[in-house]
């Protein structure tokens, strides 16, 4: 039986929101599934703080590879994110189009800060918030997906 | 795959402002080992190091950790190995540990690096990792223990073991000898990497 695949998509400017996502996907380790930490670019390419500079190193952003290949989807975002911002309607617009072509149908999505409304009705098989700790909502989702991965 | 517990030596040359982006590791010893360079350690227990020359880094996987690793220059190349050992025992704790070491301890002598118990890095496995950095035709010894095996990798320059000559980024595997003997050869002469592994 393969590991299911965890994919922990974030945006973030200040490192806080990034602590959030390492947190789901350490939880997501912790029951044993595969994880990809991908990162929405920025909407505004001038900002050039420090912590900015490094995640924009260190990171790549979600493909529809990524999003194929995952069993599960966990969203990151502050709780004000914009998500009418071009980055994220990139994004959330792909998510709709592979929910249409019935591509997101056996994953399990859930979300960190405010974005559950942003991944209702998209093709979800399940859309889960079961905790606010990420920690404990990257383990509970990673045991979802390597249940409905076993089914 | 691998030798006995030794899974995976990496030898990495990182390229000024290049790396490894956050990725995740369960159930492994993990020990970084600088040869050139500096590089950038962060990770999701909240650590964030740079590791030089003459220093060691160990993190026990265990449950799950997630973590970069990132050549601290913009402008020199990092030359790093990396090495994973499988512990004896799934779910531990993870750790992170960095010690450093005084050049003259490697120089003519074996330094300890990891081991299960005090004095180094600590892994959980039985396991121990030696540094030595010969001159020519300078010379060490290690005893091998009934049963126990070791596995010699030559990160820089060039060596003779017992009686065989190595040069870097070769590797030997010992199964049934009782003494490994290293000596520096050619005109700088080598450092070396000797796992002694149950």
């Amino acid at each position: 039986m393969s590991q299911p695949i965890v994919l922990v998509t974030f945006s973030c400017q200040t490192g806080d929101t990034e602590k959030l996502a390492l947190s789901a996907a350490v939880g997501a380790v912790q029951a044993r599934a595969l994880i990809r930490l991908r990162r929405i670019p920025d909407a505004d390419g001038n900002v050039q703080n420090t912590e900015v500079v490094r995640m924009r190193k260190e990171y790549v952003g979600p493909a529809e590879a990524d999003i194929v290949g995952a069993d599960a989807l966990i969203l990151a975002a502050t709780a004000d994110t914009n998500v009418l911002s071009p980055p994220w309607q990139n994004f959330l617009n792909l998510l709709l189009r592979l929910g249409k072509e019935d591509k997101l149908g056996r994953k399990v999505g859930a979300s960190i800060g405010g974005l559950s409304p942003a991944l209702a009705g998209l093709g979800f098989l399940t859309v889960t918030q079961l905790s606010s700790d990420p920690l404990v909502l990257g383990r509970s989702v990673a045991e979802m997906a390597r249940s409905l991965k076993s089914s | 795959m691998g030798f006995r517990a030794l899974r995976v030596i990496n030898d990495d040359r990182i390229q000024p402002g290049q790396g490894f982006g956050p990725h995740a590791h369960r159930d492994m010893e993990i020990i970084t080992y600088v040869l050139d360079g500096h590089l950038l350690h962060r990770d999701s227990m909240g650590e964030r190091h740079i590791l030089g020359p003459n220093e060691v880094q160990t993190m026990s996987a265990g449950t799950g950790i997630v973590h970069s690793e990132f050549n601290a220059s913009e402008t020199e190349e990092v030359h790093s190995i990396q090495i994973w050992i499988l512990p004896a025992r799934e779910d531990v704790t993870p750790t992170y540990q960095q010690i450093a070491f005084s050049p003259e301890e490697k120089q003519g002598q074996l330094r300890l690096l990891a081991a299960p118990e005090a004095g180094a890095t600590i892994i959980h496995q039985d396991a121990r990792l030696y540094v030595t950095e010969l001159a020519p035709k300078q010379a060490v010894r290690h005893s091998l223990a009934a049963g126990r095996g070791a596995w010699i990798q030559v990160v820089r320059g060039s060596v003779i073991m017992n009686g065989q000559e190595l040069s870097e980024g070769d590797a030997a595997a010992l199964t049934e000898e009782t003494e490994v003997t290293l000596a520096g050869a050619g005109s700088r002469g080598g450092e070396i990497l000797l796992f002694d592994l149950r």
